[in-house]
């Protein structure tokens, strides 16, 4: 099986040895991406929780807009498949829904189901032109302020005529109205403010959120995040205790900060390496590499090819199994999970978990 | 194996047994002093020792237990316990909400809101609580293929059937349904949804989808009764809601002050008891198995 050490083949057991040995030598190391299955998630948790790691995700930047909005205004939000069936009029909001294929399925369609079935739907544009859109208002100041442009003239605090007006109008006529948005590019304010959007919407209308997934299983970790320690990622365990800070522990901010000494990267699924990765000695479980981009490289299964496991599923909105695909399973490939169990033995003495 | 827990208050109702003595246990069952030596003794002095407490209705794991704990980060504190089960020590996880109900002397506890579209992820979350045997609720009365079944009158076996399948596939321990249709009446406009008012586009009442659920339950012979979260709970009149649903249930109904979800009774016995107004009239004698009903408020995502 494809292993490197110090970018010299390997095989499974030297491997394992070399990453335990260097993690065990870490004073404050940072598990990071878990851009994985369900199944190495937890483990990762696990071994977090036992070696005092801190734990980031691949797609922090996204979960943290949602997760502050969330917890300080709440979310009404909906899912692709009720967005497909009911809505009546979908406002995308900033340029990244438009090249995501819940947006072709959305464009595709038309209601079926509800008070707006077999109306036309129409797709409206705040941020971002796109000549599907039947109107695009443009946000030269940004998305936030557009949208609280918008709020004010849903509210009558504003009343002018153009282009914001009529956008208004639209959405409060709508029976099933839909934001979609990527919270990655909108940023907090963003989402917050496109809550309170929705809110206000719910006073004359049905209005619900959408919020892409992108290209990470952070949906994945953090319902297991929050079972496994009772909060959100970004959690450190230095102080044996799950500490739960955004800011504490980002995993760029260690690593420039000269503040981590390791780093255990783990993506089974394909992923963007970011460009800190590398610059303190980094173990890598991936589904994917080779054996120059980590002191140690572990090839592990890739979830839903080589093996199954459980994924956050953006259609379907929920964590669903996904089964290896027949006849294409490199037999001798461990799961990341395995590898993180065995780690896990090595640096804490347990053989992990006994949930 | 002979095993004797000594010296504890030995609490057994059903034995009218309430004094410091011991319990002699073999083979997994409870027995009479044997007049041999124990192969395990274990001190319960200045303990209560007592039957498991089984909680039928405790939301421990799910979207909504997930989302609580997103809403409110601060809400729990973590203290260092390294002896404990792992996270055990972690306020608000699965593995402290198991070691918790374990201290307060639970051996059960049942998840009653689990939506079949999101068991998977329920089912994952609770095989993470320790300590405790767990089940959960199949959530149902919502969704649109039951209501598109109900609406063309495809029949009653067309119910079951899909109520079989929900539970069997989400591996559920019985059928709740949280105000039947009310969650669809929201999404076509409607904010209050009493018993009998029509369900927008499904030309269908909370009255007709809880009746069709509990012949399903019966049929089947699902081994929790049907679980109705009432309509409009937190609305001013929600209580007339009560009295309705408990009429239209046939089950019974108490004018005791109780809250629902008595803890020691076993799920096939449970009787419907939700705090009445004085002079409601009790329902008539009851037909089918009554459902247990609860008068908990619905979080509005808000």
């Amino acid at each position: 099986m494809p292993a490197w050490v110090r970018g010299a083949a390997a095989d499974m057991d030297a491997a394992v040895t070399a990453a335990a040995e260097l993690l065990g030598a870490a004073r404050t190391p940072v598990i990071a991406g878990l851009n994985a299955e369900v199944a190495a998630i937890r483990a990762a948790y696990d071994l977090a929780g036992r070696v005092g790691a801190s734990i980031d995700t691949l797609g922090a930047g996204g979960t943290y807009a949602e997760l502050g909005a969330l917890s300080r205004v709440g979310a009404m939000t909906s899912t692709p498949a009720e967005v497909v069936g009911r809505a009546d009029a979908v406002l995308v909001v900033g340029a990244e829904p438009w090249s995501a294929a819940l947006t072709g399925r959305i464009l595709d369609t038309r209601p079926s189901r509800g008070r707006a079935a077999g109306s036309e739907r129409v797709l409206l544009a705040l941020g971002a032109g796109a000549p599907q859109a039947a109107m695009t208002v443009s946000a030269e100041g940004g998305v936030v302020p557009a949208l609280g442009l918008l709020r004010a003239h849903l509210r009558g605090h504003l009343a002018e005529p153009g282009p914001t007006a009529d956008l208004a109008k639209r959405l409060a006529e709508a029976q099933y109205a839909v934001i979609l948005y990527d919270p990655a590019e909108i940023g907090e304010m963003g989402v917050e403010a496109i809550q309170g959007l929705v809110g206000d919407l719910n006073d004359r209308t049905r209005a619900f959120s959408l919020a892409l997934q992108g290209g990470n299983q952070d949906r994945a970790v953090v319902p297991v995040s929050a079972w496994t320690t009772g909060q959100a990622p970004r959690v450190g365990f230095g102080r044996k205790i799950p500490e739960h800070d955004p800011w504490r522990f980002d995993a760029a901010r260690q690593i420039s900060a000269g503040e981590a000494d390791a780093v255990l990267w783990v993506s089974s699924l394909p992923a963007p390496r970011p460009d800190w990765l590398g610059r303190v000695p980094t173990v890598a479980l991936v589904g994917e590499g080779s054996g120059d981009i980590a002191e140690v490289v572990i090839t592990v299964g890739v979830p839903g090819r080589d093996l199954g496991g459980v994924l956050w599923n953006e259609t379907r909105a929920a964590l669903t199994f996904r089964p290896a695909q027949g006849g294409a399973a490199p037999a001798d490939l461990p799961s990341a999970a395995a590898v993180l169990g065995r780690l896990t033995e090595r640096l804490a003495g347990g053989s992990g978990s006994s949930c | 194996m002979l095993s004797v827990i000594r010296g504890g208050r030995v609490v057994d109702p059903t034995a009218s047994r309430d004094a410091v003595g011991d319990v002699w246990i073999e083979d997994g069952a409870i027995i009479d002093p044997p007049g041999r030596e124990p192969d395990r003794v274990i001190d319960a002095a200045g303990c209560v020792v007592m039957a498991g407490g089984v909680e039928v209705h405790s939301h421990i794991a799910g979207g909504n237990v997930i989302t609580s704990r997103l809403l409110l980060p601060e809400l729990y504190v973590s203290e260092a316990a390294p002896e404990g089960h792992p996270f055990a020590h972690a306020g608000g996880a699965a593995a402290w909400i198991g070691s918790t109900y374990a201290r307060m002397g639970y051996t059960t506890a049942v998840e009653p809101a689990m939506p079949p579209t999101h068991a998977l992820g329920t089912q994952l979350e609770l095989a993470d609580i320790p300590l405790l045997d767990r089940g959960a609720l199949t959530v149902m009365g919502n969704d649109d293929q039951l209501l598109q079944l109900l609406r063309d009158g495809e029949g009653a076996n067309a119910v079951r059937d899909l109520v079989a399948l929900n539970v069997a596939t989400s591996r559920g321990l019985g059928v709740k349904c949280i105000n039947a249709g009310g969650a669809s009446a929201f999404k076509d406009g409607a904010l209050k949804l009493s018993l009998d008012d029509e369900i927008p586009c499904y030309g269908l009442s909370t009255r007709k989808i809880m009746g069709s659920l509990l012949d399903a339950v019966e049929e089947l012979k699902v081994p929790h009764p049907l679980h109705v979260h009432c309509n409009n709970l937190g609305l001013p009149g929600a209580d007339d809601s009560f009295v309705a649903t408990l009429d239209a249930a046939e089950g019974g109904a108490s004018t005791s002050p109780t809250r629902s979800s008595t803890p020691t009774a076993p799920p096939t016995t449970a009787r419907a008891s939700v705090r009445l107004p004085s002079g409601s009239r009790r329902p008539s004698p009851t037909t089918r198995r009554p459902p247990s009903i609860s008068g908990r408020w619905c979080s509005a995502r808000r």
